[in-house]
This record gives C-alpha cells, structure tokens and sequence, in this order.
C-alpha cells in the first residue's frame, strides 16, 4: 500500500471514534503544550539573566572585599585601591576603574518617600555600566572631589518622587541630607537579583562615605562595596584581571605566599554561573512536563491495545487477503503516529498561545512583564518527541496485532 | 492444481490432541467446481483454511499450483493468500466502517497498487452492484453483502475461490442468487470455485461433491 493509502486509512479509523481519539489526543497535547511553555518560561528567564548581566556593561572585573578573611580584622577594599588602580600605567590592560559605595537610603520629596539603595560612584560608572542620561547631567569627578550634595536619579525613582515636575535642580533629602537633583537616568530595565538601575539613586562616593555612611568604622580610609574594573578589549580581561590583582596584593603588602584578602571575578564567570543555573531550571522544568507527555504516551499505548482487540477480526479479514505481518504493524504503527504528531501540533500551537500570553502579563507595579521564549528549536524538539511517542507507544500494540494468527483472528467476535 | 497428500492437522484443545483433519489425500484441477460437505465438526472448515493457506498442515504435503505451502513463512503465505486465494465467508466479513468499493478495494491493495479502483468497480459491476459502490455495508441487505464480498473476492483474479457457507446467512432466493454468480464464475471466468456447505441443496448445485465426516473423506462424487 502506498504512504497514502495508509495515512488515509489510518485516519479514517481515527475517525470513527471521535470522541475517543480525541481524548487520547488530548493527552499527548497536555504533553506538548506543558513540554513547550514551561521550557519557554525557563528559556525567557534565562534569556533575561543574560541579559541583565550583560547590560551592566562588558569586560568588567569585580573586585570585592574577601568574606572570610583570616587575620581578624574585616578585610576592606578601599577608595584609595580604586585611585592606585585608575593611575595611568604603561600597556595597562585596564581601561577605567570605578568604585561602588552602596547603602539602603530614604528618600524624600514633600510627602513622598521612598527606601531604594543608593550608590556612591564617580564618573566613570556611567561609561562602565553603559548609562545614558535622560535629563540634566551625570556625577563627574569635581563633584568627587568635593563632596557635593547632588544626586542622579533612576528614572523609576524620579517618577515616583517627583511626578511631573522637572527633576533637574530640585531638591531631596536622603537619610535626611538634602542633595540636590542633577540628573536622571534614561531607562535601563533589568533588576534581576536586586534593585534595578531604574530604581537606584547615585550621588559622589565620597559624599557616600563622608555625609550619609553611618556604619565608617575604618578611619583614614573610604570602604567600598567594590570596585568595578573595565578591560580594554574583551581579550585583555583576563591580563587586567591579573594586573589588578598584582596592584592590589602590592598595595595590600600581602606576602607572595599568603591568599588574597579581596575577591576578585570577571563578569563572563558570573554569566557562566548564572547560565549554567538557568540552563538547569530550564532542563528541569522540561523534564517535569516530560512526565505529563509520558503520561499521554501511555494513554495512546493504551488506546491502541484496545484498538488493537477490537478490531482482531478486521486483521483476520485483512490477513486473508494476503496483508502481511509489516502490513498492519505499519496500520496500527501509523495510526498512533498520526494520532500524537496532530496532538503533537495542537500542543505546539497552544504552547505558542499560551507563552504569548504569559508574556503579557505584567507583574509588580513597574511595566516588566514575564520574558518568555518560542524557538523554533523546541517546537521541533516537540514534534519530533511526539512523533517519537507516537512511535514508541504504537510499536508494542501494532506488534501484538500482527503477530495475531489469521483462522484465530477471523473466529473472535 | 490442488494436490493434498496424507494431509492432517491436529489441534492442542485445553491439553486434549483433536485430530482436525486424518490423512487426507485429495486432487483438484483448474477450473473445477466443487463442494465439500459435511456436519459441523466434520473437519470441513479446517480442510478449507488449510487449502486457503490460512492454516498449515501439521504433516503431509499441500500442493497448490506444485508449491509446497506447508513449508513456507507467514509472510509467503500471505502472499500466495493475496495472489491466488479469494475467499468467501459465511458472514461476509466486510470491514463495516469503508464503503463497497473500498472494500474491494482493500482485496487488491495488499498486492497491487496500480488501477485497483478500476478494477473493483469492474468487479462490483459484475456482481450488479454498479449503483451501490459509495454503500457502506450497514446500508447493504444481506445478499448486496455477499456479492461485494464475491467482488472482493474476484477482483484480485484469483485461481482458486474458496467459500465458507456461502448462503448459510440467507433466504433461499437470495442464496440461489449467489450461487448463480458463483456458478458463472466458474464457467465465465474458469476460476476454480470450492464450496464449504452442510447443506445437501447447495452441494447439489456444484460439479463434485466431496464429503466430510470425522476428519475423514468419506466419499467424492461427481455429479452427471
């Protein structure tokens, strides 16, 4: 029989049971549909990781103090390490440096408040972390140097402060200082694992320090969150990364046999670690709808056997007339196939639906809304696995039947 | 063309040994047109899957067309089944869901794929059908049945056409309707046409009677 000719027959028997196809159908598309938007969920996550870590800005190294020093004493990282590491040096593999002083801070405009983290940078941060401005000006090194009162805000936090008024020139109070607003940040997105930039407010770090820090317990010195250092090129992270760690051990005056007393990281280390948690969640989300696509496997296999002893003497009949063993494994083989690679493509269509529309949803009260994925990669994955089921699950039931023996076949009723 | 040689079949029933079918040694020619009679249990219907290759002997030799069947796969027996074997059975056996035709239809499908609508609306003419071919066989009387599944039966060309009772399931008139195709068929077309019946009436009608008792041939007449 041509390819056809059984794809014809084998949905004409679907056919004839409607109802009952299309509950096993129903399995197979549960299967699929949950197969794709999970794994479209977990791949949107990942892809906004990814994302959000990326815009931070590329070739960076973290240098942060360490978390268990030995010594004692808590080990710091200091305003003064950042100055000695931006100092112009020869063939230097490092092409800005920038500290990063963070605190929680309360700010207030008339009646509005509102508690967000506040940084204390220099201005360096705003080609560091690829920021624009919106509005008015960033931080620059004067305002460093003198410790002046002024503040940049994310725009999330100026909205939310200020409404509509013209930011620039106003004048808030953090933890109860006035700063003046010189600026307002153009919209960044991200936040994932924190505060997004969007939220964050940044004034001078050594205003941060001097002014508004009311845990100072290291006299003489500035202590930083960290300091964020920028390679040339994307090939010279990993000589800036030795070359900060050489300044600072100096600096530090750290013998040659004793470890670090700062932790220091590239940004592709932190991306590897956040993919690789992601990718995980994704493959684990896909392998808890795995299940339910098993589940609905199961039901086909279950649907054929069934199939299979009621229709024994239609294999008798078509045995007699000369259908041999291949012929109705192939019948009973292709009926299952046709049955999951339709659910197959109902699931698909309805993973697509319904990823569109979770991506819709919007959460918490900025406009995000949850990132998901439709690739053309996990839909073919799907329908292959459903035919694959198809096949698999068809295989077993299709194998009884043509083993069925022609004068037993043709006597059941 | 047929050439049975001390042929038996013997079945394991619940641990019991039946002896279906005792030495049997028989000879059909091309063309003929036969019946083999006997009482339920008189081993006919074993006789009858055994030379529709449905069944194998458990000894002796089966010939047909000088290929021994007895020796051959399952797959090798479907494809004498296909090529040389039409079968007629008591209770049609249509598939219910597919129309005439595609009933016929699935006759030939298994060893061709060239013409075969053709061919069975010839066959389906034949047996006075032309009207009803797009018929599903719930729609079908009980003889309209019976002559789709002569049509399916014919359509494939067969050498030999074996029939189970083939008027078992209808009124007289009906029955004799059937025959008459069948007896046609024989002269027309020179099938060789075997009849499986308890009934003296329709044995009657056929050239040869052979008769059945016990596994046993008991006698084989010619009729003048």
């Amino acid at each position: 029989m041509s390819i056809f000719a059984i794809l014809k027959t084998a949905l004409n028997s679907l056919s004839t049971n409607k109802l009952r196809s299309g509950l096993t159908l129903l399995g197979i598309v549960i299967g699929i549909l949950s197969v794709i938007s999970l794994m479209g969920m977990g791949k949107g996550f990942e892809k906004s990781v990814t994302d959000t870590i990326e815009s931070l800005g590329s070739n960076l190294i973290y240098i942060t103090p360490s978390r268990d020093s030995k010594s004692g004493t808590p080990s710091v990282i200091s305003l003064k390490d950042a100055e000695i590491l931006s100092e112009k040096r020869e063939n230097s593999a490092i092409k800005s440096v920038t500290p990063e002083l963070v605190q929680m801070g309360k700010i207030n405009f008339s009646n509005n408040w509102k508690y967000t983290q506040v940084y204390g940078i220099t201005q360096n941060y705003k080609s560091v972390r690829n920021l624009e401005i919106k509005h008015g000006s960033f931080i620059s090194d004067l305002h460093v140097e003198n410790m002046s009162e002024v503040v940049v805000l994310g725009i999330n936090t100026a909205n939310e402060l200020l409404g509509n008024r013209n930011p620039v020139g106003q004048f808030v109070r953090i933890n109860g200082r006035s700063m003046q607003v010189i600026g307002v940040l153009d919209e960044k997105g991200g936040g994932f694992g924190g505060v997004s930039m969007d939220d964050r407010a940044f004034i001078p770090v050594t205003t941060a320090h001097y002014r508004l820090s009311t845990s100072n317990n290291t006299p003489g010195t500035v202590a930083l969150a960290s300091i964020v250092v920028e390679a040339a090129n994307s090939d010279l992270v990993n000589k800036a990364l030795l070359e900060a760690t050489s300044i600072l051990r100096f600096n530090h005056k750290i013998a040659s046999d004793e470890e670090d007393d700062f932790e220091i990281i590239n940004q592709q280390d932190v991306l590897d670690t956040f993919k690789t948690v992601t990718q995980g969640i994704t493959i684990f989300l896909g392998a808890i709808a795995g299940i339910s696509l098993l589940v609905g496997g199961i039901g086909v296999m279950n649907i054929m056997l069934v199939s299979v002893t009621e229709r024994t003497r239609e294999i008798g009949i078509r045995k007699s007339m000369g259908a041999k063993r291949k012929d109705i494994l192939l019948q009973f083989v292709s009926e299952s196939i046709v049955l999951s690679t339709i659910g197959g493509m109902v699931g698909i269509f309805l993973g697509w639906l319904t990823l569109y529309f979770i991506g819709q949803i919007q959460f918490g009260d900025d406009a995000e809304t949850f990132r998901t994925e439709f690739t053309l990669g996990i839909a073919m994955l799907s329908f292959g696995v459903s035919a694959a089921t198809g096949l698999f699950f068809g295989i077993f039931p299709a194998l009884r039947a043509s083993k069925l023996q022609p004068v037993e076949a043709l006597r059941y009723q | 063309m047929i050439e049975l040689l001390n042929v038996s079949k013997t079945y394991q029933l619940s641990g019991i040994e039946v002896n279906a079918v005792k030495s049997v040694n028989l000879n059909i020619n091309q063309g003929e047109f036969a019946s083999i009679m006997g009482p339920s249990g008189s081993g006919k219907s074993t006789m009858m899957n055994i030379l529709g290759c449905l069944d194998v002997p458990s000894s002796g030799e089966y010939l047909l067309d000088d290929i021994d069947v007895g020796k051959l796969s399952d797959n090798k027996l479907a494809e004498i089944r296909g090529e040389k074997v039409g079968f007629i059975f008591q209770t049609y056996n249509l598939l219910p869901r597919i129309s005439a035709i595609e009933n016929v239809m699935m006759g030939l499908s298994y060893i061709s794929n060239k013409d075969i609508k053709n061919k069975a609306e010839i066959a389906l003419e034949k047996v006075g059908l032309k009207d009803r071919m797009k018929h599903k066989p719930v729609e079908m009387s009980g003889g309209e049945q019976q002559r789709v599944s002569i049509a399916r039966a014919l359509v494939k060309n067969p050498r030999i056409v074996l029939a189970d009772e083939p008027t078992g399931a209808l009124d007289t008139k009906t029955g004799s309707e059937i025959m008459q195709i069948l007896t046609s068929l024989n002269i027309e077309s020179k099938i060789t046409v075997l009849i499986v019946t308890h009934e003296p009436d329709i044995a009657k009608q056929t050239k040869r009677i052979i008769s059945f008792r016990d596994g046993e041939i008991i006698s084989d007449e010619r009729n003048k």
